[in-house]
């Protein structure tokens, strides 16, 4: 992995092994100290709770929390394929309509002067305030959530992606013109793959925005969903079931994340390849 | 250093035996050489080139009515000290700048943009980070849109040829800079251009790394005759490589001095010691001093020609 992917790169003059036995040790550590630290606060969690005499309705145990999940886990994957699925399509939406934003910021010199002031301001507006009204222009459907999910997670992407296609080496550029490079050849062979990482890392931000979109979404109206459970649960004083919706949602977000790294990796990997 | 003690240049009794032919041959070469112009004719011709920048302010003259001829085969080094404006002229016959007045020819023809017949280095490798020093090597010829396979066995050659044969696949970070400075060498080669332009291609190089590329590159070009265009602001380094020195001064910036270079081919690096070569090095720092009309350079001039040690 530290000699693999394209933003390992920068600012390395000469590539400096670690020794396996070192490296092997650190990632020990890595893995060890936040699953030991996670574990101390869910055991004093538990202890605080049985021992505080805490009632359920205020905070529910670790193992109570992990019952109800096991016995029943049929109505929580119910509500979480639609949150999960709505997420998904939003953060893909979010990272096509970013990097078309970014292309044409990169490109177009009224488009950025126009363009880029306006999403920076854009920015400046609690977009949460904004959720109802996604509601008005597009009624209490999938697609009011998705919209809405989509108008918070781009902009990242943007910035990224630009900032990306900006940081490109400029002594690259005009070695692809001394080559006579077209705009697309120097786009796909140097631009593009420069900028992967930056993109990434927006992406890597705006799957966590888009998840945030669809549960307001979901609190502001929904049939289904985890931020829909979420919210009958806890009219009800069912914090139980709140809480374990709030475990799944965890678990799908980390499964989403997931896919992000997987699909960096993947990209690393393609650039990356020997195909001479 | 963590990198491999660098593998001498093979001798040049072993270049000789490498296959450098090209697959494929190029088309868009400088037309009125193949046409047959006449044998005397310089293939780059710079004639009374002026660069002017427009600033806010007002404008400022880099480079005036420089003048300049440089015959196939020829090396030739613009030499003088920083901003004296050698990079410019230099990225004016590469194409990538437009001079404000006269003109440059190339084989008969003005340049007004780049060409494919021209090898571009730069100060600094400019290596994609994320290819292996292979595909890095093969990338003109991606751009070029000519047939990756059959340029493949080339690209081994030559990095084989300047000692790097088992880095193939390391990717830049895994190399240490002389040896990407190579593969940037490499890469410029692959096309099989006419002219190399070189922009200070050492320079970023620790001094000893300088030397060894010094010597690996004039035996590059004993096996693999090029016309070059080499700025630089090494006195020594120029007077190492160059057929011609040309050194660049004064503000705005013309042409001091275009001296040629008595010492014979192939060079090695004992030619550095000939008191020949440090009376040169006397020759081309006054000339440089002069230009800059430094009064404070004299002094240390007399005091750093002695035995050849002008660096």
């Amino acid at each position: 992995m530290a000699t693999t992917g394209i933003g390992t790169e920068t600012g390395a003059i000469i590539a400096t092994p670690t020794p396996p036995k070192e490296s092997g040790g650190a990632n020990v550590r890595g893995i060890v100290l936040p699953l030991g630290l996670a574990a101390i606060v869910l055991v004093g969690w538990q202890l605080a709770v049985t021992l505080g005499h805490i009632p359920p309705v205020i905070l529910p145990s670790p193992v109570s929390i992990t019952r109800y999940i096991i016995e029943r886990y049929d109505i929580l994957l119910m509500h979480a394929v639609p949150t999960t699925l709505e997420s998904a399509a939003s953060f893909v939406l979010a990272t096509l309509l970013g990097i078309a934003l970014a292309i044409i910021i990169t490109y177009s010199q009224i488009a950025r002067e126009a363009l880029y002031p306006n999403l920076v301001f854009f920015q400046l507006i609690p977009k949460i305030a904004l959720a109802p009204l996604f509601i008005i222009w597009l009624g209490i459907g999938s697609q009011s959530r998705i919209a809405f999910s989509v108008f918070i997670a781009f902009f990242p992407v943007v910035i990224a992606t630009t900032a990306g296609f900006a940081n490109v080496d400029k002594g690259m550029l005009r070695l692809c013109r001394a080559l006579t490079a077209s705009e697309w050849q120097i786009f796909t062979s140097v631009r593009f793959p420069a900028a992967l990482p930056h993109i990434f890392s927006g992406m890597k931000i705006a799957i966590t925005l888009a998840i945030i979109g669809v549960i307001i979404g979901e609190f502001i109206t929904a049939q289904a969903g985890l931020g829909y459970l979420i919210i009958f649960a806890t009219a009800r004083a069912d914090t139980e079931i709140s809480m374990a919706a709030i475990v799944v949602l965890c678990i799908c977000g980390l499964l989403l994340y997931g896919l992000v790294a997987l699909g960096e990796s993947i990209a690393n990997r393609f650039y990356s390849a020997d195909n001479s | 250093m963590s990198w491999p003690p660098p593998k001498r240049a093979p001798p040049s009794s072993a270049n000789m035996s490498v296959d450098l032919t090209l697959p494929l041959p190029l088309t868009n070469s400088i037309p009125a050489i193949n046409a047959g112009a006449a044998p005397s004719a310089p293939l780059v011709s710079v004639r009374a080139v002026e660069k002017t920048y427009f600033t806010r302010q007002a404008p400022v003259q880099a480079v005036a009515s420089a003048s300049l001829d440089v015959a196939r085969g020829e090396f030739v080094s613009l030499l003088g000290p920083s901003g004296c404006g050698k990079s410019t002229l230099l990225m004016m016959i590469a194409g990538l700048e437009q001079p404000t007045g006269g003109s440059i020819l190339l084989g008969g023809a003005e340049v007004k943009k780049p060409r494919r017949d021209i090898g571009v280095i730069f100060q600094d490798a400019t290596l994609l980070p994320w290819k292996s020093a292979l595909d890095n090597v093969l990338f003109p010829i991606r751009i070029l849109k000519l047939p990756v396979e059959a340029y493949r066995p080339r690209a081994l050659e030559l990095l084989n040829m300047v000692g790097l044969s088992g880095f193939e696949h390391k990717k830049p970070s895994e190399l240490s800079g002389g040896m990407r400075q190579r593969v940037a060498i490499c890469r410029s080669l692959i096309h099989d251009p006419d002219i190399l332009l070189m922009d200070e291609p050492f320079s970023a190089l620790d001094a000893i790394t300088r030397d060894q590329m010094n010597v690996a590159l004039s035996e590059i070009l004993e096996t693999y005759k090029k016309t070059v265009i080499f700025v630089t602001h090494s006195i020594r380094e120029a007077a190492f490589l160059s057929d011609r020195v040309v050194v660049m001064g004064g503000r705005p910036s013309t042409i001091a001095l275009d001296m040629t270079m008595p010492f014979p081919r192939p060079r090695r690096f004992e030619i550095e010691e000939t008191p020949e070569f440090a009376l040169v090095c006397r020759k081309l720092r006054l000339t440089i001093e002069e230009a800059h009309q430094n009064p404070l350079a004299v002094r240390s001039a007399a005091s750093g020609t002695f035995a050849g040690k002008i660096e």
